[in-house]
This record gives C-alpha cells, sequence and structure tokens, in this order.
C-alpha cells in the first residue's frame, strides 16, 4: 500500500524542481503557444478579409465554402476544428519531457542513491513522479486550451455571434481523454526512464510513442477523419487500459539494484 | 552483547565479477566501526547490501534484526546513509532538500522542523537554509547531506568516505559531528581510505578486499613488529649485531645516533635496553613507535611502501 505522505512528498519536491527551472518550463509552454498563437493568426486574417476572394478560394479548396456565409467565419471555424485535435498531442508529448528526468535524470545527476535508500517503495517513486509529471502537463495543455478557445472566440464572434469552441465532444476530450494521454506519456517515460541511464535517450525513446497521437490529430487536420463524442469515449478507454498496463509494466522494471549499478 | 549487524558468509556478484566472497563480521551496538579498503575492495557494496540496496548473492546480513535482502523497505527506515556522493538536489534549497526527505522517512512535520533546526546550527548551515544547495560549498554539501541521513534518528549509520574531498576544516567538522553521534550511542560503520580518520573514530576496524583481510581494534592491528627508537651516545651503528641478537628483535637500522629497532612484541624492550646497557651502550632514550594503521594496512594489502589510494 502507497504511502500518502512519501508520495505528496516526491509530487512536492518534483514540482519545486520543476517551478525553478525556466528552460524547461520554456520549452513546455513552447508547443502549446505555438498552437494557440498559430491557429488565432490565421483566424485574425479570415476575419480582417472575410469575404476576400483569396479567402472564398481558401475556403473552397477545404470544401467549407457555404452559400450565404462569409467566407472567412466558415474558415475560421474549420481552422478552430482542425486545431484542437493538436490539444490532444501536448498531454503526451509534455510528460516526457518531464518524466525522462524521473529516474535517468536523477541517475545522471547523482540524486539517485540517497532516493533509493530511503524507505519510499517503487510504486511510491513512481506515482509521485508520475503525478509531478501528468498534472502540470495536464494543467498547461487546459491553461493554452482556455486561451486558443478563448481567442477563437474573440476573433469568431464578429462574424458569428457565437461561440465555436469548446462543444460537447471537446470538453470531454480535454477533460478525459488529454490526462488519460497525459498517463500515458508519462508511463511510457517513466517506465524506459528505469531502464536507461540517460534522460536525452529516455526522450527520444519515449518520444516515439508520441507518434500514434500525432497521427491522429494529423487524420483530424486533413479532415479524413472527424471522431464524435462516443469515438471519443472508446478512445479514452483504450487509453485508460493501455495506461494500466504501461504502469503495471513500469512498476516491475523498478528494479533499484539494476538503477544503481547499471548505466547506459 | 547484542549486536547491530550481523554479517554470515555473504557474497555479491556482478556477472562473473565477485564483489564480495565470504564475509563475516559482526557490529555491536553503540560501536563506532571502521571498513578500509581500496578502490574496487567491495566497501561500498557491502554498504549497499547493509541498507537494503542491494540483494546478497550467497549468505546473509542481519541488520537490527532486517534481513538485508534489498526487498526490506523497514531496513531502509532504519538505517541512515551517507552516499559517497552528497546528491543534493542544486535547484532546492538546504531546508529543501532535508523536508524532503524528511517527508520520504515519515518524519512529522513539525518534529522535522526541530530536527533540521538542531543540524543546521550543529553543522553552520543555518544562515543558509535558504539558498540553492548549487550555491553550497563543496564541505557544506558534505554536512548538507549527513545532516540528511541522521534527520530520521537512524541507529545504524554508514558513512562512505564522509571526508572525501573536503578541506581540512570541513573535514574536521565533518569528524567531530561523527564522533558526536558515536557519544549520542549511534552504530556508525565509516567507510574510509582515511587511515588517520579510521584511527582517531573507529574501535575496531575489517580491512576488506573482498573479503575481510583482517578484523580486530585498532590498538590490536598496530601490534607486532612495532618499532623502537633508540638514541645513544656516539654512534649507533658498533651496537646492531647485538641488538638484533636480542630475543623478540627482527632487526636494526642505525641513523647516526639513533637505532631503529623493528621488535615483534611490546616486551622485547626491557631485554632489548639490558643488552644495549651491557654492551657499553649509553642510553639517552628509548622511544617506542607504535606500527601505523597504514602499515598494517598496507602489508594486509601486500603492497609495502605503496600508498593506498
Amino acid at each position: 500500500m502507497a504511502s500518502a505522505s512519501r508520495v505528496r512528498a516526491i509530487l512536492r519536491k518534483e514540482l519545486l524542481e520543476l517551478a525553478s527551472n525556466r528552460g524547461l518550463l520554456g520549452s513546455l509552454c513552447a508547443l502549446p503557444a505555438v498552437m494557440t498563437v498559430v491557429p488565432c493568426a490565421l483566424a485574425l486574417s479570415y476575419r480582417l478579409n472575410p469575404n476576400d476572394v483569396n479567402v472564398e478560394a481558401v475556403a473552397r479548396y477545404y470544401q467549407v465554402f457555404q452559400r450565404g456565409v462569409l467566407p472567412g467565419a466558415s474558415l475560421i471555424e474549420a481552422t478552430a476544428k482542425q486545431w484542437l485535435s493538436l490539444y490532444l498531442v501536448t498531454p503526451m508529448f509534455l510528460p516526457v519531457l518531464i518524466a525522462s528526468q524521473a529516474v535517468a535524470g536523477e541517475k545522471e545527476k547523482r540524486t539517485i542513491e540517497p532516493l533509493l535508500a530511503s524507505p519510499a517503495t517503487g510504486a511510491e517513486i513512481l506515482l509521485g513522479k508520475s503525478l509531478a509529471a501528468v498534472l502540470p502537463a495536464t494543467l498547461i495543455t487546459w491553461v493554452f486550451f482556455l486561451l486558443f478557445s478563448a481567442g477563437m472566440n474573440v476573433i469568431a464572434w464578429p462574424l458569428l455571434h457565437r461561440t465555436i469552441v469548446p462543444n460537447a465532444i471537446w470538453l470531454f476530450a480535454m477533460l478525459v481523454v488529454a490526462p488519460l494521454l497525459a498517463l500515458m506519456g508519462n508511463a511510457i517515460s517513466v517506465a524506459i526512464s528505469a531502464r536507461l541511464g540517460d534522460p536525452r535517450l529516455t526522450q527520444q525513446i519515449a518520444g516515439l510513442c508520441v507518434m500514434p497521437a500525432v497521427g491522429l490529430a494529423v487524420m483530424q487536420l486533413v479532415s479524413l477523419r472527424d471522431l464524435q463524442l462516443a469515438q471519443y469515449g472508446v478512445v479514452a478507454v483504450i487509453v485508460a487500459v493501455i495506461d494500466v498496463i504501461v504502469l503495471a509494466v513500469a512498476a516491475r522494471l523498478f528494479d533499484r539494484e539494476r538503477i544503481l549499478t547499471r548505466w547506459g | 552483547m547484542a549486536f547491530a549487524i550481523e554479517i554470515d558468509g555473504l557474497g555479491k556478484r556482478f556477472g562473473d565479477f565477485v564483489a564480495l566472497e565470504g564475509v563475516s563480521l559482526q557490529i555491536a551496538e553503540g560501536e563506532v566501526f571502521g571498513l578500509l579498503g581500496p578502490n574496487g575492495a567491495g566497501k561500498t557494496t557491502l554498504t549497499r547490501i547493509l541498507c537494503g540496496l542491494l540483494a546478497p548473492t550467497e549468505g546473509q546480513a542481519r541488520v537490527l534484526g532486517h534481513i538485508a535482502n534489498g526487498q526490506d523497505d523497514g531496513l531502509r527506515s532504519a538505517v541512515g546513509l551517507l552516499t559517497e556522493q552528497p546528491g543534493l538536489y542544486d535547484r532546492l534549497s538546504g531546508w529543501e532538500n532535508l523536508m524532503y526527505f524528511a517527508g520520504l522517512y515519515g518524519v512529522p512535520r513539525a518534529e522535522a522542523e526541530k530536527r533540521l533546526e538542531r543540524y543546521l546550527q550543529l553543522f553552520g548551515l543555518w544562515e543558509k537554509r535558504g539558498e540553492h544547495a548549487g550555491t553550497y560549498s563543496k564541505g557544506m554539501r558534505q554536512k548538507l547531506a549527513i545532516a540528511r541521513a541522521l534527520l530520521h534518528a537512524p541507529q545504524v549509520i554508514f558513512f562512505d568516505e564522509p571526508t572525501s574531498g573536503l578541506d581540512p576544516q570541513a573535514a574536521r567538522a565533518v569528524r567531530e559531528a561523527v564522533a558526536e553521534l558515536a557519544r549520542e550511542g549511534r552504530t556508525i560503520v565509516l567507510c574510509s581510505h582515511n587511515l588517520d580518520e579510521v584511527e582517531r573514530l573507529c574501535g575496531r576496524v575489517a580491512v576488506l578486499k573482498q573479503k575481510v583481510l583482517a578484523l580486530a581494534p585498532v590498538s590490536e592491528l598496530r601490534k607486532g613488529n612495532a618499532q623502537v627508537d633508540v638514541t645513544v651516545e656516539g654512534e649507533a651503528a658498533p651496537f646492531v649485531e647485538l641488538v638484533s641478537r636480542v630475543a623478540g628483535v627482527a632487526g636494526a637500522v642505525p641513523t647516526g645516533r639513533t637505532l631503529t629497532v623493528q621488535i615483534q612484541e611490546d616486551a622485547a624492550i626491557p631485554a632489548l635496553v639490558q643488552a644495549l646497557v651491557q654492551g657499553g651502550a649509553r642510553i639517552g632514550a628509548v622511544v617506542p613507535q607504535a606500527r601505523a594503521l597504514e602499515d598494517v594496512y598496507l602489508e594486509l594489502l601486500g603492497t609495502p611502501g605503496e600508498k593506498a589510494s
């Protein structure tokens, strides 16, 4: 049975370290910042000239042109929908940056031995470190998602006179699927981190695991696949099952002796 | 006598590499015990096994009644470990570093704050407690790491090279802290190549090189093959042959007025003095020189004349 106080101690320490690491915080915010600024800038350009022939051409190209609706308005709505999907990549990608430091980083900085010599169990260490990766990743995703939603709505309002994001599907995706994806990205990183002595290698290998989510997002971006609420429900269940499996594997891979005595 | 640590036929292999073999020893409660050995002798491996970090591949060890099999969380709660590297979190303050470990060891917050203040004051770090550990000097880091090892009030504490790389002033402060802990009745295991430190602090020592080469009180180890410097009037050289015939004398080397005599036991000294007087020597001084622990150590390691690294 995990001790809540030990998990809290590990979580608190990890968050303190993260808060003092401006470089890492900057890296964590860079991707979601781009995902917020770029679509808002695009939307703004459509709003400034909603009836422009070039805007209409773009709307026709993306097959969102509707008679009686300003092409700029249609494009703003399409842009919001397409970029939303990238907010599911973020929560999976960000924990990789944090959790790759979990064990391999401590090993590299030679802080691992006092931690392993403490009474904290492998499960407590993994849980504390996982929470410390999942919570900031989810929080950052939500903050930028809110900024994105606010920005798109403010830009779209004069043309559409209604809010365009988030809808019920995206609220579900953000509140349920995003944390589960964050847990998955984290669990994979922690499992790899427990086996490797190099945080950079951990990041690279764990980064490959983001690829399925990137694929899903890209599919949505090119409108090949537009997931509905029920389908997101299925995705959530699948991701939750994968989370449980990967966390169980990570706990089994956590071997004090191996961590202390093997390098690379 | 109650034993804090009991080791019986302990061995540890990493693949084909034998780190420890047939190590057997007992350490009494409240004892300050030295573990000597060159790099790669297995000191750190033995310490890690006794702290519950590694599992032995042969034999067994008990620490405060816990079996050291690498699986016992209770063992890790009961002992304190100062690792060879301080292993501090540079981005956290000294206070935050210690509070983190107080949390891991389940020390209640109010009690932890009292202990933190006590140890930070003791080691002269109180004024610097809010500064990042990354800004601390090497000595300060080592002292903070010692405070971390003591926070949960362990009855058995392992110090792995506690003064390694410290300046003399910091090393002295660390030695004083270890001595203070010994006075409090804690069982202390000190791994070191610093023979002077071991000699000052430890009652008994084990010399380790994969197996235990010697296990005895420091005074016992230094016995035998000691030397006596005898100062005579005039040249000492004419008395070499006379002295060499005395029972218990292993040899003599003259240097000016001084005759350095190797003796097998202290009991040989009166006979040596008597023989010199009967041989016409006018003795100015007889100064017994206890054998340095370093000589014993090098002899046991089979590297006479070389300094242990």
